[in-house]
């Protein structure tokens, strides 16, 4: 076990550097100049000396691979350097954004665990064909809803036609409301698919069949039986909807008009501001990893079988660093 | 007779498909009185399996009970409302199912899923629950201390024990076993039904068996109900229905079955007095890492095995799961390569042959499989699969081919017009035909048949193996059979080695060995097969 908690920490680290690299030569590819950002948009008077001394004293006129060894450094002394637009530490934006993006984050998950298992287990337990046809559609409906869509009707309904709860802002439990709700929309709707799909299978096993020839009712061959096997896809597949859901809040908190890591990233990537950008990044792929962790970690407990299942645990660790990258 | 502890009266079950309603369960009548065994004999899609799971209405989704009743303990459990129908399964009827691998919960350990029956009927609080669960478990034949494991970590015969367990826990008036033993060692197979025997002799429950083996129903059952197409066409005792059958169906399945026919013998008497051997094998050895995960080392999966085929005989090879055989086999023709040991082929060594000299040897070797609906690519007509050895050597041109084709159906008994059909439009026994064609088309000395008649009804079992006795006076091939079942290799086999944990426990002529078996595992393989028993009884 210890040695399997040591690859799976190995291996997430691993993870965190190479997004904070891919991310730190791509965006260096990019077709634009850090210091006239710097610098404002009127840097028309700014002399050539003036320009060089700036990017001196920023170490943008050093190689590449000394500007890239010395930045991974500061990193990993918890430096991620300044904002180009603000001069602000990148370290303190972040962490400012950070807990209301958090807030609507976890709330929008436990919402999307709770409403997308609940509709599966309801859409594999119900008897009329015609209900368990009309709540199995309902998951592909929710990944098509596009969430700045579905934010503005929750808006118009429960702000300003019924007065529920606040249209913007961060303040008190009722804000997070509405947010969360748009974020556990996608995700729950992917959540109730698999687990769905998941479960129709799982219930045509043969110890299903025992369960049932015990005399078990049906809802305890499904709570008790069925769904536990059935929840390993589903709980694998939740620990990469973490980065979905990161990805989510910029849409999200910018119709909200809320403050966080998502309208941070948008301003940023609006402002070229590539400091921060990079912090994003390097948050967001931690938030990922530490998610997939958890997920390693938890996988054993449910399903006593792991010994035979480090191959596939492996597969599966890959294809989270692949999709990693996509989220950086 | 005391009144029946379960009545089935004029039965009908129907599953709905695609293609039209296909009526499975065709009126059929039977009891079981308390303390009875019961065996309800059949070929698959006799509807057997159906009839049992109807007993407690667990019949797949597509399936429903059109008309009939069921009664047991004073209500028809054809139409009682679901929840009183629960209140009978598990309690009332236990239900022993088919395949032991995967019918218990993965991810739960074997105590809590027999003592899940206990809380589920409100027998026991949690604590009494656990300890009447570990009863059970010991009462099944399991040691101390399996509670706690998970299935995985069990055998085949102990997980069918668990469930065995799980069936009795509530001590229900009624057991339906599903072939329960199908899937296990002949060994096996007979502990567990000895214990089966043993339990529900104690208790006085009554057994509704269902079985594809005559020799077992023979063995176990008081009476046997012999099915066909849906229907019952004969019932009686053992004595009445295996010596005296009246039915002309009975009579077929008694005729066709290995184990009760101890004096047919299909061995193809041999021309010459000696010959030389067209396969030798030298001191074998096979050896396999282990994960590290299971403590690393490795694992002697073949432990100095020697044994030689006479040319145009049959050398039957037996062993139960795990004895190394299969290894063996592909080690004797090269489709593994072996750890040391020589393997000569007509006195030639192979061993180490490569390349050209290996596809060479392909050649003069070929394959039949156990399983003919995994072994002939769908996609293809039959005369593209059996001519496909030809076209991979090269041999002939197309007409040349189409010919052979036709001469090799007709070898093993199939209408020409097989020709065109693809393997989905054939029957099992059809297809190990095919498998059987592929394998000879390209004339070859010796062809190895792994378990090639395991997966077939024994009706088809015959005649396949009728077949390929035939084949082998006619064309003068040798056959490397293996097979769990000594019973069929008695029938057909010249020479028999006997495997057990890697190493040849014994071997011979096969009427000397099985008449005056040397080894104790001979013995016990042989005390094992069903049918035994019963032929004592039986006159000839």
């Amino acid at each position: 076990m210890l040695r399997y908690v040591a690859g799976r920490l190995v291996q997430a680290v691993g993870v965190l550097w190479a997004a904070y690299t891919v991310s730190f030569f791509v965006l260096w590819a990019l077709p634009s100049d850090p210091v006239s950002l710097l610098l404002g948009t009127d840097s028309s008077d700014v002399t050539p000396e003036q320009l060089a001394a700036v990017r001196h004293e920023y170490g943008y006129d050093r190689p590449l691979v000394v500007q890239y060894v010395h930045q991974l450094g500061n990193v990993l002394h918890g430096d991620l350097g300044r904002s180009v637009s603000t001069r602000e530490p990148v370290s303190s934006l972040i962490g400012d954004a950070l807990g209301p993006t958090v807030q609507i984050a976890l709330a929008g998950l436990l919402l999307a665990v709770v409403l997308g298992g609940g509709l599966a287990v309801l859409a594999t337990l119900v008897r009329r064909r015609s209900l368990q046809a009309l709540l199995l559609s309902l998951p592909p409906l929710g990944v098509a809803i596009p969430g700045f869509w579905f934010g503005l009707v929750l808006l118009q309904w429960f702000s300003f036609r019924l007065p529920v709860f606040p249209a913007i802002g961060d303040q008190g439990f009722a804000s997070i409301v509405l947010p969360a709700v748009t974020l556990a929309l996608p995700t729950g709707a992917v959540i109730a698919q698999l687990l769905s799909k998941s479960l129709v299978v799982t219930l045509r096993e043969p110890y299903v069949a025992t369960a049932r020839a015990k005399g078990a009712s049906p809802v305890r061959v499904h709570l008790r039986h069925a769904l536990r096997n059935a929840a390993l896809p589903a709980l694998t597949a939740t620990g990469l909807l973490v980065g979905g859901l990161l990805g989510g809040t910029v849409v999200t908190e910018t119709v909200f008009s809320r403050p966080g890591l998502g309208r941070l990233t948008a301003t940023a990537v609006q402002a070229q501001d590539i400091p921060v950008v990079q912090g994003v990044v390097l948050v967001g792929a931690l938030v990922f990893v530490l998610a997939n962790l958890l997920v390693d970690l938890v996988y054993p407990l449910l399903d006593p079988r792991l010994e035979r299942r480090r191959r596939s645990a492996g597969t599966r660790a890959a294809a989270t660093r692949v999709d990693a990258v996509a989220v950086a | 007779m005391t009144s029946p502890l379960l009545h089935v009266d004029d039965l009908h079950v129907t599953y709905s498909g695609p293609r039209g309603d296909v009526h499975a369960v065709r009126g059929v009548s039977l009891d079981v009185a308390p303390g009875e065994t019961v065996a309800l004999v059949g070929e698959s899609g006799s509807g057997k399996s159906t009839t049992a799971h109807a007993v407690v209405r667990l019949l797949a989704p597509t399936a429903r009970i059109t008309s009939g009743h069921v009664r047991f303990d004073g209500t028809d459990l054809a139409t009682v409302p679901a929840r009183r129908l629960r209140a009978v399964r598990g309690y009332g009827i236990g239900l022993v199912p088919q395949d032991p691998t995967v019918s218990l919960n993965p991810v739960t350990p074997v105590g809590k899923q027999v003592a899940e029956v206990l809380r589920i009927h409100g027998l026991a609080d949690r604590r009494s629950a656990g300890t009447r669960a570990e009863e059970a478990l010991a009462q099944a034949g399991l040691p101390d201390g399996v509670a706690h494991l998970y299935p995985h970590e069990l055998s085949g015969g102990m997980r069918q024990r668990v469930l065995i367990a799980v069936a009795l826990v509530a001590r229900p008036a009624l057991l339906i076993a599903d072939e329960p033993t199908s899937a296990l060692d002949v060994t096996v197979q007979r502990q567990i039904l000895d214990h089966l025997d043993t339990l529900t002799a104690s208790t006085g429950t009554g057994v509704l068996l269902v079985t594809h083996d005559l020799g077992v129903a023979a063995d176990r059952a008081d009476r046997i109900a012999v099915m066909s197409q849906g229907r019952i066409v004969e019932v009686g005792t053992p004595a009445q229905v295996l010596g005296a059958p009246q039915n002309a169906y009975t009579k077929a399945l008694i005729e066709a079955a290995p184990s009760l026919n101890t004096r047919r013998s299909l061995v193809v008497p041999s021309t010459e007095a000696t010959s030389s051997p067209v396969l030798e094998v030298r001191d074998l050895v096979k050896e396999f890492p282990r994960p590290r995960a299971a403590g690393g080392g490795v694992l002697r999966a073949v432990d100095g095995v020697s044994f030689a085929l006479e040319r145009g005989k049959t050398l039957g090879i037996v062993g139960e799961s795990g004895s190394g055989k299969t290894t063996t086999v592909r080690l004797a023709v090269r489709l593994a390569d072996p750890t040391s040991g020589t393997v000569l082929l007509d006195g030639e060594d192979v061993t180490r042959a490569s390349g050209e000299r290996l596809r060479a040897l392909r050649r003069r070797v070929q394959l039949v499989h156990q399983n003919p609906y995994a072994s002939l690519d769908p996609r293809l007509s039959v005369e593209r699969i059996v001519t496909q050895p030809l076209r991979a050597f090269g041999v002939g041109d197309r007409a040349s081919r189409r010919a052979r084709a036709a001469e090799l159906v007709d070898h093993v008994a199939l209408p020409a017009g097989t020709l065109a059909r693809r393997p989905a439009e054939l029957s099992g026994g059809q297809r190990q035909r095919v498998a059987i064609a592929r394998a000879l088309a390209l004339e070859p000395e010796l062809v190895v048949l792994d378990e090639p008649v395991s997966a077939l009804d024994v009706r088809v079992q015959a005649q396949v193996l009728e077949l390929l006795a035939r084949l082998q006076a006619e064309l003068g091939v040798s056959y490397l059979f293996i097979s769990h079942d000594l019973a069929v290799v008695r029938q057909i086999a010249h020479d028999v080695v006997v495997m057990q944990d890697g190493r040849v426990v014994e071997k011979g002529p096969t009427d000397r060995v099985l008449a005056e078996p040397e080894h104790p595992y001979t013995r016990e393989l042989l005390g094992a097969i069903p049918g035994t028993r019963a032929e004592a009884g039986v006159p000839a």
